[in-house]
């Protein structure tokens, strides 16, 4: 009892060990399109993430609905079934083409108070927009099973985890002069954690057989803020310099559960494990630098985004209970506190992007960029050892078209990427089951609609639709009150 | 001009700013305003703006900003040509931004003391309250009381060893005004130090406390608005906070290893938002 105790404590201490690619997220339509290069020239949802000193650029009072995309992505792991292959059977590899939509940012902008003696524009600008600043899927289930005369062994994978970033931004942006802009953000992110995994691997004959399996489900969430201060200057009619600094965030609240369970050689043993606590996904702090170009009909934008290293990217602080039975039903329990930590990698990531104008009122858009992934390599990891299953790196591609109008603008295009990385999978066939380290690769292809819609615009419409109406009305009620006077 | 394009272009006018804005005399074009037909026709083109200016705009640095400049006097509009010509029809005059505050703090705009509350400070470490003192060069000083930030305690919410007790900073800084319509308002940048002290106290059983003590050179900007006597503040401030000293104390000093994470409050890069509610005296 002690043994298979002390090997579920083993199993399941915590230690310390990777869901941060922070370039990924569609925030803008004309951002997304430009390879997310809009730190210096943005003027769209984005800046109010990026660099709020661009959102005094956004024209008048309007509402923005980028970007709502259809989102087509095949993510493929090498070896997922039968992770140590221990089990030789056919086909290990998991794949699975996913199609999604995905509305990913709002945000109303509005003038501040009267203009300045410059511009008809206010020199004020505020924003508040909601967005899904970062988003992680990884899912599939795949059953095996293979007989050969009276011996048979299988495996069942199942595995669904997902990790969304939501964030509320409240931006304010001053034109200091004709050249220069200042802005700020406060921001509040939500980030929520679901992962559920099991996996059983058994093998025997028509008289004798046995399992091990291994299965986990927890659900976290985390309340944090951080601030974003950002400059924008025009050192002269063609070049734009941009820079934005955000502080790394703070925690406010969060929320953990998990439950893992792992039978051991059975029917040799159970172990149960609960974990209650705080758990916290912390932004890093950053630095944004951006280059724009500007001539009549082409811009061009050079982006560089630098992360600080943490030590806690993300953490998981709770109250451990283990519950251990053997084959004879007894039990033996232990808890105490403990915690699990992903530490934060820095990282650089590149962007550039061009926006050509083939007449004044219609233009294409591309970019590339690089989204390193925040998090370090994933390594095989007891299952109490283990917060995130994945990490990525990837390149982005997009390309696109604009349409401009004085009541907004349309954006349409496509944004492509690849990305490599590792994934962690349960492994029930080992010794001590764990979580193994294998390779994956991920493709994604997403159609990228979003709109600018000018307010004035809609009310002046609204005006013009309903000035005959009310017209009418006031003839009519005219018409009865001189009516009785006859 | 004829009366039809004349209202015409009143319309677009109209069409793309709302109200139109108009105050002072019409006065000599400033150099970047474009005066022949070439250069108008460039001028609005899209260079670099984020959408097409208007008739009546040019782009300028990646804005759209209005070729009749100083802009046309009350009861005039301005053309697509740059000329500013008579409304068909009266409109409520609307002031500039810098008339506007001139106008509401006439009272207050020699004053040169300002007492402020920065409510701000409850979404961050402490509400905060201050004087400062000065005409565009301004200098200030705050306290602030930790225990009424959601920060201040959030910061031990998930630590299993430590409570936040109580705590109290004070702050020394200056500020540079930019606007020239009156004391202590408008568009300013500073910075200054700031102290803070708070004691921790062990979850456990055991008596035990920590005294931190933390320094933070911080740097900020922001907006004044004045209404009267009355000024709305709101802008951002970045600190970098070094811990200065920890001091433990209790019962028994020895259990500090064990209650207490003894390496005390390490360095650490701050963002909060100032919401600074004031009076001029």
């Amino acid at each position: 009892m002690r043994r298979l105790t002390a090997l579920l404590v083993l199993l399941l201490a915590p230690k310390v060990h990777a869901q941060s690619n922070f370039e990924s997220a569609l925030l803008g339509g004309r951002s997304t399109l430009m390879g997310g290069a809009a730190v210096a020239t943005g003027s769209d949802e984005a800046t109010a993430f990026i660099n709020p000193a661009g959102i005094t650029r956004v024209p008048g009072t309007s509402f923005s609905f980028s970007t709502v995309a259809i989102h087509l992505a095949s993510r493929h792991i090498n070896n997922a079934v039968d992770p140590s292959q221990n089990l030789k059977v056919e086909h290990p590899d998991a794949g699975k083409l996913t199609l999604r939509f995905i509305p990913n940012t709002f945000c109303l902008f509005l003038n501040g108070p009267p203009k300045d003696d410059f511009s008809h524009r206010s020199r004020h600008k505020y924003s508040l927009c909601a967005a899904s600043t970062e988003r992680e899927r990884l899912s599939f289930s795949q059953n095996r099973f293979d007989a050969e005369a009276e011996q048979f062994k299988g495996t069942s994978q199942s595995t669904s985890t997902e990790f969304v970033k939501s964030s509320v931004a409240l931006s304010w942006g001053i034109e200091l002069d004709r050249r220069t802009s200042l802005g700020m953000t406060f921001r509040v992110d939500n980030s929520r954690y679901q992962d559920h995994s099991g996996s059983v691997d058994f093998a025997g004959n028509t008289g004798y057989g046995m399992y091990q399996s291994l299965s986990l489900s927890r659900s976290a969430w985390s309340w944090d803020t951080s601030v974003t201060v950002g400059i924008t200057s025009n050192i002269s009619r063609v070049v734009t310099l941009g820079a934005a600094l955000t502080t790394p965030s703070q925690h406010l609240l969060g929320r953990y559960t998990s439950q893992t369970l792992v039978a051991l050689r059975t029917p040799q043993g159970y172990g149960v494990v609960q974990d209650d606590g705080d758990f916290r996904y912390n932004n890093p702090g950053s630095l944004r630098l951006g280059l724009g170009f500007s001539w009549p009909k082409l811009t061009i934008e050079v982006n560089g985004s630098f992360y600080g290293p943490q030590q806690q990217r993300a953490r998981a602080n709770f109250d451990r209970r283990l519950v251990a039975f053997d084959e004879n039903s007894t039990t033996a329990t232990e808890s105490g506190r403990a915690s699990v930590t992903e530490k934060g990698k820095p990282i650089t990531n590149l962007s550039v992007g061009a926006e050509y104008f083939i007449s004044p009122d219609f233009s294409v858009l591309g970019g590339a960029s690089t989204d390193f992934s925040g998090l370090y390599n994933r390594t095989n990891q007891a299952p109490g050892d283990m917060l995130f299953r994945q990490s990525r790196d990837a390149v982005l591609g997009s390309v696109g078209l604009t349409s401009y109008g004085r009541r907004g603008r349309l954006l349409l295009g496509l944004q492509g990427q690849y990305s490599w990385g590792k994934a962690l999978v349960a492994d029930p066939s080992l010794v001590q089951p764990e979580f193994v380290a294998l390779d994956q690769s991920y493709w994604s292809l997403a159609f990228v609609i979003s709109g600018q819609i000018n307010l004035l615009t809609v009310f002046e419409a609204a005006e013009k639709a309903v000035g005959p109406l009310a017209e009418q009305m006031s003839g009519s009620r005219g018409t009865d009150k001189e009516e009785p006077q006859k | 001009m004829t009366r039809r394009a004349r209202l015409r272009n009143a319309a677009l006018c109209l069409g793309l700013l709302g109200a139109p804005e108009v105050q002072g005399d019409p006065a000599p074009k400033s150099p970047q305003t474009p005066t022949t037909k070439q250069e108008l026709r460039a001028a609005q083109s899209y260079r670099g703006c984020p959408e097409v200016c208007a008739q009546n705009e040019a782009c300028v640095h990646h804005r759209c900003v209005d070729v009749c400049r100083p802009d046309c006097r009350e009861g005039t509009y301005c053309t697509p040509s740059g000329t500013c010509e008579q409304l068909a029809y009266s409109q409520e005059p609307v002031v500039t931004e810098a008339e506007q505050q001139s106008k509401s703090g006439e009272s207050s705009k020699d004053s040169r003391t300002l007492l402020f509350i920065d409510v701000g400070g409850a979404l961050g470490y402490g509400i905060r309250t201050g004087l400062e003192f000065g005409q565009a060069h301004a200098a200030l000083i705050r306290f602030q009381i930790m225990n009424t930030g959601v920060l201040s305690h959030a910061e031990y919410v998930e630590n299993e060893h430590e409570r936040f007790e109580w705590g109290f900073g004070f702050s020394a800084g200056y500020r540079k005004y930019m606007s020239t319509w009156g004391n202590l308002r408008g568009f300013y940048v500073g910075g200054g130090l700031d102290y803070s002290v708070s004691m921790i106290g062990s979850r456990g059983d055991a008596d035990i406390y920590q005294v931190r003590h933390s320094a933070a050179p911080y740097g900020e900007f922001g907006y004044r608005w004045v209404f009267g006597s009355f000024a709305l503040a709101f802008g951002p401030t970045l600190a970098l906070r070094y811990p200065i000293f920890v001091g433990s104390f209790g019962s028994d000093e020895d259990l500090c290893e064990k209650q207490f994470d003894c390496r005390g409050a390490s360095r650490r890069f701050e963002g909060t938002v100032n919401l600074e509610v004031g009076w001029f005296q």
